[in-house]
């Protein structure tokens, strides 16, 4: 039964439309300004010409940016970080939310409020420092993907789907002999996929932004992700780091344009694969609201 | 199902293979290292630094391999604070002059290593081409903490880096005279107003948040931030001279002459308004001076850049300030290094003739040409494989680094151009100003610099803006700024300068 819609409806529908579209667009500018600064020639750039349509054109800054080797390094690493840490952060969450999950077992209660307090409370920037240090993994990629591997908050969702899929299920499946393991394998994360993957997401996502710790934790250049080397990249022309510069460093400084050419290259891959997960982000974000 | 548990084992196996690779990148065994691997943390570098060209033709040159570490770009000292208390083994640090009270502080709380000794022992060439003036800048109670990187001197002090400059063609169409005196400045401006692109009316002036521009604020006395006055050194937000500076900027806000953005405006934007004609004049650094001209060249060919001398005042003062510390960088060792003997040795052979020029200025013919006794760059190797050698630098050969760093300012004709009138002239030379404070050691109250410096520019940018009155609130102001530090500083660096005058 189509429900037909009045004019008001319908008046209503191309006002919205209208107002977020316009918002829409107005956000978009800035990002057509910087890919319009990528391909602009340079003296455009500096003079403040270019709008949202490239002045001149030239491929030199773009084709500079993605053939230095330390933005290549940088994107390799962040991709590591990525993969690694998301893989691993959703093994040991689906791992741990299992067990969790079975509110029969003795201390469940106990061990929950504990992961709860961490979500609460941090140590801090120094003990958390020192803590890194002392586990022997400051400098290397393990002292990003670590710290947070298990966030509790997807921890407790994935928790609180297991708990959500009837016994009947698992124990018709012990009666044939298999094993928890196996129960948890076969049986419960293929019920929990769409869960699943939106906790990857919101995990990779994670990972791919996060410059806090390797601003804190990496020193070798060759390990830096691809955040760091953007804010890097961005800072320089910064006039507090301007100030504090002798005039010969600031000979090095790179272009506007190249600067620009950064930005466009680095955030390209997160664009183009977002349109295609975007659907599950949109379900994934009700999935804690709907019970089964 | 069995596909599934093997795609996730399999999944697993990667990621701690891949984890293990990459954690265990650290370690690296030199081989038959009669000469251990050395440590080495400096400031940023737009470059990895350990797969720049430089450090594998001074791995080449010493014999020593290094792992070179880098802090970040903004607030490294914080990050140096974090790296010293935890006792990190680095052999050597290197890091800008900024951070001199960090590292007064780390030598103070007994962080340091002191390098009398190990440079008397292994310091031969150091001692050669460094003079003992710029190893006591590293000096605190007469004990060394440190290897200088001194800065260049051409002629009798530290040359200036900056200076006001105006378009040429906007000179040419507002009809003023250049500018020899303060009234005939003021007298530009109000003519330049007309000068804009397309004939619209400007301000003509155009500044960043740092108010003091260079050859103007020395009109009226006070060209340093702290100046002699009887003997005694005096800061400009105490001195009357500045006062009167500022009600001078004050006046040229009024009329239209100051850029009303100037308290938000960043360098691009003083660029872009150059370039494009909204502005006639701006003060730049000689590095800028490249940019410009190429934007100049497209939007109005023709123009050229001309720079504004430093102007005589009412009293007949004149002069452009110069820095205050001599030196670019700073090396110091930790106690908890490693192998100091060795990095000891390492910086000194990094000193010698043949390898200082190959790290400077690379060879002969691939990197640069010689024509006359000085340097020309070949580009773009010079600068895609020397264009950031100075950050390799443990202390420089004073007196053949001068020649040796010119090459680097032939990056850009326009560049050089900028650098060679600043800072070549002998009458732009004679303009500058030593800076009485120059090189003065740290103190405990240098801790309040930032903060009073900070202040003191926010209350004159209101003043200039009209948003405080200054004689209504001088006072006050002034009692605020002594209060947080300025009268502490003050102290400190009369007393200094005052055994330093005997």
């Amino acid at each position: 039964m189509k429900i037909r819609k009045t004019a008001e409806d319908i008046l209503i529908d191309v006002i919205s439309y209208a107002v977020m579209g316009l918002f829409g667009l107005i956000t978009l500018i800035p990002f057509l300004n910087i890919i319009a600064k990528t391909f602009s020639e340079d003296w455009a750039v500096v003079s403040g010409k270019v709008g949202i349509l490239p002045i001149g054109f030239q491929l030199d800054s773009l084709e500079y940016v993605i053939t230095s080797s330390r933005f290549l390094t940088s994107f390799l690493v962040s991709v590591i970080i990525t993969v690694a840490g998301t893989a691993l952060s959703i093994l040991l969450i689906c791992v741990t939310a299992y067990p969790l999950s079975k509110k029969k077992l003795w201390g469940v209660k106990g061990v929950m409020i504990l992961y709860v307090f961490t979500m609460m409370f941090s140590g801090g920037m120094i003990p958390n420092y020192l803590l890194i240090k002392n586990l022997g993994i400051y400098n290397t990629l393990w002292s990003v993907i670590l710290p947070g591997m298990i966030n509790v908050f997807n921890l407790m969702i994935v928790k609180n789907y297991f708990e959500s899929i009837p016994e009947s299920v698992e124990e018709s499946a012990m009666m044939d002999g298999a094993s928890h393991t196996r129960v948890l394998f076969t049986i419960v994360l293929p019920l929990a996929v769409p869960t699943i993957a939106t906790i990857t997401l919101f995990t990779a996502v994670n990972y791919w932004n996060n410059y806090m710790g390797p601003m804190l934790y990496i020193n070798e250049p060759g390990l830096k992700p691809l955040q760091l080397y953007l804010r890097e990249i961005i800072l320089e022309q910064s006039d507090a780091v301007l100030s504090s510069q002798s005039v010969d460093d600031q000979l090095n400084i790179s272009s506007e344009g190249v600067r620009s050419a950064t930005i466009i290259a680095s955030t390209l891959p997160i664009l183009l694969v977002y349109p295609f997960i975007q659907k599950y982000f949109i379900k994934g974000i009700m999935i804690g609201s709907v019970k089964g | 199902m069995q596909k599934r548990t093997k795609m996730w084992v399999g999944v697993l196996a990667g990621v701690l293979v891949l984890g293990a690779l990459t954690g265990c990148g650290q370690e690296q065994s030199t081989e038959g290292s009669a000469k251990p691997e050395l440590k080495v943390l400096m400031n940023y570098m737009k470059e990895d630094p350990n797969t720049y060209p430089v450090a594998k033709d001074l791995e080449e040159a010493t014999g020593y391999s290094v792992k070179y570490y880098t802090l970040p770009q903004d607030k490294p000292e914080e990050k140096l604070n974090l790296i010293m208390a935890s006792n990190e083994a680095y052999d050597i640090i290197i890091t800008t002059n900024n951070l001199r009270v960090s590292w007064a502080d780390y030598a103070k709380k007994g962080a340091l290593l002191e390098l009398d000794s190990l440079v008397d022992q292994y310091g031969t060439n150091m001692k050669k081409v460094m003079k003992p003036e710029s190893f006591d800048l590293m000096r605190m109670d007469g004990k060394l903490y440190g290897i200088p990187v001194p800065k260049i001197k051409i002629g009798k002090s530290l040359n200036y880096t900056s200076m006001l400059v105006t378009r040429s063609d906007m000179l040419e169409k507002s009809g003023a005279k250049y500018p020899e005196t303060l009234d005939e400045f003021t007298a530009m401006l109000r003519a330049m107003q007309t000068a804009g692109a397309d004939g619209e009316t400007i301000a003509p002036l155009c500044i960043k948040q740092a108010i003091e521009l260079p050859g103007i604020v020395g009109a009226f006395g006070v060209p340093n931030p702290w100046n002699e006055v009887d003997g005694k050194l005096v800061n400009r937000a105490e001195d009357p001279r500045y006062l009167e500076y500022i009600k001078y900027m004050k006046s040229l806000y009024e009329e239209g002459l100051l850029d009303r953005e100037f308290p938000v405006n960043k360098s691009a934007t003083l660029t872009e308004k150059f370039s494009s004609g909204r502005a006639a004049i701006i003060p730049i650094t000689y590095s800028e001076a490249g940019t410009i001209s190429d934007a100049l060249e497209k939007t109005s060919p023709g123009a050229e850049l001309t720079f504004l001398d430093a102007v005589t005042g009412a009293n007949g003062e004149k002069g452009i300030g110069t820095g205050e510390s001599s030196l670019d960088r700073l090396v110091f060792i930790p106690k908890t290094a490693e192998h100091p003997e060795d990095a000891v040795k390492y910086m000194d052979a990094k000193l010698d003739e043949e390898t200082f020029k190959l790290v400077a200025i690379g060879r002969e013919g691939e990197h640069y040409t010689v024509e006359n006794g000085e340097y020309f760059p070949i580009s773009p190797k010079f600068f895609d494989e020397r264009g950031s050698a100075n950050n390799y630098l443990t202390g420089i050969n004073e007196e053949t680094y001068p020649q040796y760093w010119q090459t680097r300012v032939r990056k850009d004709q326009a560049v050089y151009d900028a650098y060679a009138y600043m800072s070549l002239d002998d009458e732009r030379l004679e303009d500058a100003v030593a800076n009485p404070a120059l090189d003065a050691p740290v103190f405990d109250s240098d801790k309040y610099v930032k903060i009073v410096n900070q202040m003191a520019n926010d209350y004159f940018i209101k003043v200039i803006a009209g948003e405080e009155d200054l004689e209504s609130s001088y006072d006050e102001f002034l009692e605020n700024w002594r209060q947080e530090g300025g009268a502490a500083i003050s102290q400190d660096l009369n007393n200094w300068y005052q055994n330093k005058a005997k």
